[in-house]
């Protein structure tokens, strides 16, 4: 892969990580209203029955692309120790093991996620086409108390596998340019 | 087996903890045969931060965000010199007072141990101190962080344990105030006596306006706690409020709190938040695959062969906890080690949830400050020029009495749990 090519990978990858830390935010200052919502409503005497699980909601939803964002950021608590006293060749091997690792991982995990939501099924029950099977469960159970089926927070789990698959697969990318252009 | 060796070899490669327990939950996952467990395991994963408990988290990482950001350290530290100054050990007995004041704002070692370096160690070494054992005060004071409510560990911990948090907050009152005592005895025999009136000299303006401006910021915790402690909020409501009145301070009274530093506040929050919840998000789908294949029980078996004394129990599970939180952080091993131990502790050993809970936050903030992954160490290290090897020498006493602490709350459960009883 070429130097500009990778260059460009890396600008989306960017503009991705901001993207997923800005919605995970806008989740988390929601979450913050809700939860004062509730609490000012339960203190004045009249509970909202909907508030706790909403913020709960919110909270998980907002945790995968915060997450996502993370990776990108090498946010996340890992143990750096071996990479940082092997000599740089060593240094350069465990790196590109620790991202193919990242990426098979996220890729089962696309794949179990996949699978959860068989969105293709999906699709043909839509527009009417007759499918094997039962029809899938999770598009049609509802949530407690918002009235809302709990498939539009669980899509927070796609998100994150698009995440977090883009952003490893761009610093495999990365590390290849550099080696290339080494 | 195989999982276990596949974790620690993704671990030992770098791979984020979180991740490196999904790889290993998935990959036991697939080696069972259970082919219906691993087509829910996304389902199990969101339902992992399913909990009203755990919004306690990000709120209070929010309180403390707001409060670390309107200067409220700042003025912290400078209402624990004025009411301690003169205190013999000086400066470093008001460093370990400050400290127990933001471990009841911030509830996170490292962001304390940050906060303190840029405060305190100019101030004490200053004073006189050596810089090894200026920052040796402020990293052993991060260990406070855990223990005194509201501490982050304790609302996982209790999370996982089904343990309401308010009760885990309580629960850490006297164990963090043990642990204070004990490094204020460490600091009155090591550091050298400062000179009263040059550590009154560090006090900003006058004493009543120092009094004024750190009152606000001192009550907030004080309520919070007092609030849980009473029944009248639960911990997240208590932690709402205390957001939403660092807010206020920030904004209103301090007028240190732009709209950029709101919105940085709001970002670094859910950043804390995410890494802690991902991670709590993967040891469910690990935890719901133990219970699946029976290891709390086979645990259980193999440890009552060994001993059916709940002491002995618990001296092995700290042995196994000090070496564990030498090589893995405090969360990521508290997540791991809850769900394996906890039903062991409580079914066979009959010991008190909380005294377990205790037990293991303040044993795995010990590896905080221990090489080779110490996070604690490292950062205090970095932070203020010096090598990891020296500053350790010098937090070997502050060590030794935590490590004190720990055995007392080992051997006398009513420390940990007498003040929940009598309050609930």
């Amino acid at each position: 892969m070429t130097l500009r090519k990778t260059e460009i990978l890396q600008r989306w990858d960017d503009r991705l990580r901001r993207a997923e830390l800005a919605v995970a935010a806008v989740l988390f200052t929601a979450l913050a209203c809700v939860v004062t919502w509730g609490t000012c409503a339960r203190a004045l005497g009249s509970p909202l029955i909907w508030s706790d699980e909403t913020a709960v909601l919110l909270m998980a939803s907002a945790a995968f692309p915060a997450a996502s964002a993370l990776l990108a950021e090498d946010g996340h608590v890992a143990i750096t120790l071996l990479e940082r006293r092997v000599p740089p060749g060593m240094a350069r091997a465990i790196g590109i093991a620790r991202d193919v690792s990242l990426l098979l991982i996220f890729l089962a995990l696309a794949v179990l996620v996949w699978r959860w939501f068989a969105p293709v099924a999906e699709i043909a029950r839509l527009v009417g086409q007759k499918t094997d099977g039962f029809p899938n469960f999770m598009y049609s159970e509802p949530t407690a108390t918002l009235g809302l089926n709990k498939v539009w927070f669980w899509l927070s789990l796609p998100i994150f596998c698009i995440g977090v698959c883009f952003h490893t697969v761009v610093r495999i990318a990365a590390r290849r340019g550099k080696s290339a252009s080494c | 087996m195989l999982s276990l060796a596949v974790f620690a070899v993704l671990m030992l490669i770098g791979v984020p903890v979180a991740f490196a327990i999904l790889g290993a939950a998935l990959l036991q996952n697939a080696i069972s045969g259970q082919a219906a467990l691993l087509v829910d395991a996304p389902a199990q994963m969101f339902a992992g931060l399913e909990s009203y408990g755990l919004l306690a988290l990000p709120v209070f990482l929010l309180t403390g965000e707001l409060l670390s950001r309107s200067g409220a350290a700042d003025r912290l530290f400078q209402l624990a010199i004025l009411c301690f100054g003169r205190l013999r050990g000086g400066l470093s007995q008001v460093t370990l007072l400050a400290n127990a004041a933001l471990a009841s704002i911030l509830g996170s070692t490292v962001a304390q141990i940050t906060l303190m370096s840029k405060l305190a160690v100019p101030a004490l070494v200053k004073a006189g101190d050596t810089p090894e054992r200026a920052t040796a005060t402020i990293a052993a004071g991060g260990m406070l962080a855990p223990v005194i409510p509201p501490s982050m560990m304790l609302i996982v911990f209790g999370v996982l344990a089904q343990v309401p948090v308010g009760r885990l907050f309580v629960a850490g009152v006297i164990p963090g105030l043990l642990m204070l005592v004990a490094m204020m005895a460490v600091a009155l025999r090591v550091a050298p006596r400062t000179d009263p009136a040059q550590t009154r000299a560090l006090v900003e303006g006058a004493p009543t306006r120092v009094l004024a401006g750190a009152l606000p910021a001192a009550l907030i915790p004080a309520v919070m706690i007092g609030a849980i402690s009473m029944g009248l909020a639960t911990a997240v409501e208590a932690g709402m409020f205390g957001a939403l009145a660092a807010l206020v301070l920030g904004v209103f009274v301090y007028r240190s709190l732009t709209l950029t530093e709101l919105r940085e506040a709001v970002v670094s929050a859910t950043r804390s938040s995410a890494m802690v919840l991902v991670l709590i998000a993967t040891a469910s789908l690990w935890g719901w695959i133990a219970a699946w294949e029976n290891i709390p029980a086979t645990t259980a078996a193999l440890l009552t062969d060994f001993t059916a004394d709940p002491l002995v129990f618990l001296l092995l599970l700290n042995l196994g906890l000090l070496l564990i939180g030498m090589v893995l952080d405090p969360m990521p091993a508290l997540i791991l080690v809850v769900p394996i131990f906890l039903p062991v502790a409580q079914d066979t050993y009959g010991i008190d949830a909380i005294q377990f809970g205790l037990i293991v936050c303040v044993n795995l903030t010990l590896g905080l400050l221990t090489p080779p992954v110490g996070t604690g160490l490292f950062t205090a290290a970095r932070l203020n020029g010096l090598t990891p090897e020296r500053l350790f020498v010098s937090l070997i006493p502050y060590l030794a009495v935590a490590a004190g602490t720990l055995a007392l709350l080992t051997l006398f459960p009513p420390l940990t749990t007498w003040f929940v009883s009598y309050l609930f």
